[in-house]
Order: C-alpha cells, then structure tokens, then sequence
C-alpha cells in the first residue's frame, strides 16, 4: 500500500497523528481465528520477514526511536498484535531486570489486555490488566527512572489508561 | 497527566453471543389448537350461520405457534436482547442496568412462552433451563436456553468487559 493511501486510511479512522508516517500501516490487523497470522500465513502481512532484535536505544532517544513511535502508531490504530510484535522485539533486546524491560513487558501486556477483550476472554484479560499494571508500576519504581518517564511515556498515566480500558474485569485467580 | 484530562477510552468491538433455540412443545400445543378449532368451526357452520371472523380464531393460533417456535438470545457489548421468532417485539437490557447472571432450573409448572412467575419475568421456548439476569431495583428476568452454559459465560464476559475502550498513547 502507498503512504497516500495509508494516510488516507488513517485520517479517517480517527486515530492520532502517525508518530512515524514513513512506516505503513500494515494492510490488515490480525484478530487470531479471524484473517490470517501474519507470520505463519502464506498470506500474512509479515510472512517471510526477518525477526528483527533492534538495538536499544538510549534513555532519553525512545522519543525519537522510529521503531517504538511504529508501535505506537500500530497501537493507536488498534494493530494489537503487531503493536505487541513491535515491542517485543525491544523487549528481547532490553537488560532483564531494568525499567525498559518491565516497560516494554508492561506494553505489551497491554497491547495484549485489548485482544482478549475482543474475543470476550475476560479471564485473560483479567490476568494481563494485572500484569501490565504490575510491570508499569515496577519499572515507575525503578532507580533509574526519572520524573516517572521511561519510553518516553508517563508511566503513571499509561498506568491510568490500562485501569480505564476496562474498568469492569473482575480479580483475576491468584496464581 | 491527571487522569480527567486524558482521552476516554472508545468502545472496542465486543464478541457477539447468538444463539435461536427451537422448540416444539408450543407449536405443536398451538396447532392442535387450531386444527381442533377448525375442525369444531367447520362441525358448526353447518348448523348455524357463523361470522367470517371466527375463522380468525386457528388462523391466530397458527400464527402465535409459529411465533412462539424460536427463542432469539442476543448478547453484544451494549445490551442483552431476547426476543421470538421474528426477531419482534424484543426485550432489551442494556449492560448498565444488570447486576450480575446465573444458571437457573424452573420447573415444569412455570410452563412455557411468556411467563410472570414469583422470581419475575421467564421468556422460555422449552426445557427447564435458563439464566437469570439480576436487574438494578432488585427485579429479575428469565432466559430459556438450552445452551445455558454458553449463555451464561456470554453474559458474564459481556458485564465484564462493559466501559471497555481504547485510548490513544502520547508521548
């Protein structure tokens, strides 16, 4: 698909300015049982590409990171399960242990929270409203962590948002 | 940022729960009625002048067995919705005003269709089992269903996932 036309799509889904408008959107979001898995599908729209394990970038360059504003921008347009990819790759490459890492496995968890609910899987979503929140909070409470910022989010405020994507999930089983 | 001055979430697009049980028992009640009507209509014109309209009568009974062949359940992320074969009239119960599901048993005594009972309102095609929904102001209302598992869990993941939306990251 062309930029103009990914533009097109996008303005009219209402979704946020693309943060990196040099990447297109990809022609379809995956919803698992619904189209085609990007990956394993001849038919995906990731099929045969290479795994990326990007490098991560410092501190305070995640801002600028085009790969992370990707995955913003796939999150903002309900890309859930590419938004999950995108961050995943980081998150392999992150320190196990540091802020970026329970950030980034917050994110994804995230991501993950909106997929579950979509497919009416409230006890997994139950689970991952509580992960996220958890690894969110972890990584806010990290040393190195400055002003609550890391990724170049608010941490507290992305805390905020996943408590209000679904307000209603019950207490997910102790583990 | 405070949180009363982000975005409100949108609402996601919720799983749809639907399901058309069938029954027999009312139909099959319903049309006897109207063939042994007709039959008494047609044993009595012979001796008396009877009006047209009468014949409305297994005419009417035909159309509410049919009518009363199908439950319809519907659940999606705003309301609950039940409602016969043709889909109208349909009683509609919006998320927000439930309070909570469970699996039921009714007797056979509660009998079938549209049903006031002591615990409220049961809409029932046939069979004794049903869930029943807990509205705000303490009433409740009954579903038939002979998928009362399947029900049950639509209804439950519906309430639980109620309000939820997706807001926009920012930097």
């Amino acid at each position: 698909m062309n930029h103009d036309a990914n533009d097109a799509r996008h303005e009219m889904s209402g979704a946020p300015p693309l943060l990196a408008p040099q990447i297109p959107l990809p022609p379809y979001a995956y919803r698992p049982g619904r189209n085609a898995h990007p990956l394993r599908h001849p038919q995906g729209h990731m099929f045969g590409g290479v795994e990326m394990r990007p490098p991560l970038p410092a501190q305070n360059a995640w801002a600028t990171e085009t790969g992370h504003l990707h995955a913003i921008d796939l999150f903002n347009n309900k890309f859930w399960w590419e938004a999950h990819e995108a961050w995943e790759s980081y998150w392999h490459s992150a320190p196990v242990g540091t802020a970026e890492h329970h950030a980034l496995k917050g994110l994804i968890q995230f991501a993950a929270l909106h997929l579950k609910i979509e497919s009416a899987d409230v006890a997994t979503a139950a689970t991952l409203q509580r992960n996220a929140l958890q690894n969110l909070e972890v990584a806010n409470g990290h040393g190195l962590v400055r002003g609550g910022r890391c990724l170049g989010f608010d941490l507290i405020e992305i805390c905020a948002l996943i408590t209000a994507t679904a307000p209603h999930l019950p207490a997910p089983k102790a583990q | 940022m405070p949180m009363n001055a982000m975005t409100m979430p949108t609402p996601t697009t919720a799983s749809t729960y639907e399901h058309v049980q069938r029954g027999w028992l009312i139909p099959l009640c319903l049309y006897g009625t109207a063939v042994f009507a007709a039959v008494i209509l047609n044993i009595a014109r012979h001796e008396e002048d009877l009006p047209w309209a009468v014949w409305g009568l297994p005419v009417l009974l035909l159309v509410l067995g049919h009518y009363f062949s199908a439950l319809r359940v519907r659940v999606d992320a705003r309301e609950v919705r039940v409602a016969w074969s043709w889909d109208w009239p349909a009683v509609r119960h919006a998320l927000d005003s439930i309070e909570g599901a469970e699996a039921c048993k009714h007797g056979w005594w509660y009998g079938y269709g549209l049903r006031w009972t002591s615990r409220g309102w049961l809409w029932n095609a046939q069979g004794a089992a049903a869930v029943r929904l807990r509205l705000r102001g303490g009433k409740c209302f009954h579903i038939g269903t002979d998928d009362q598992a399947g029900l049950l869990a639509a209804v439950n993941a519906a309430l639980a996932a109620r309000g939820a939306g997706a807001a926009p990251l920012k930097l």
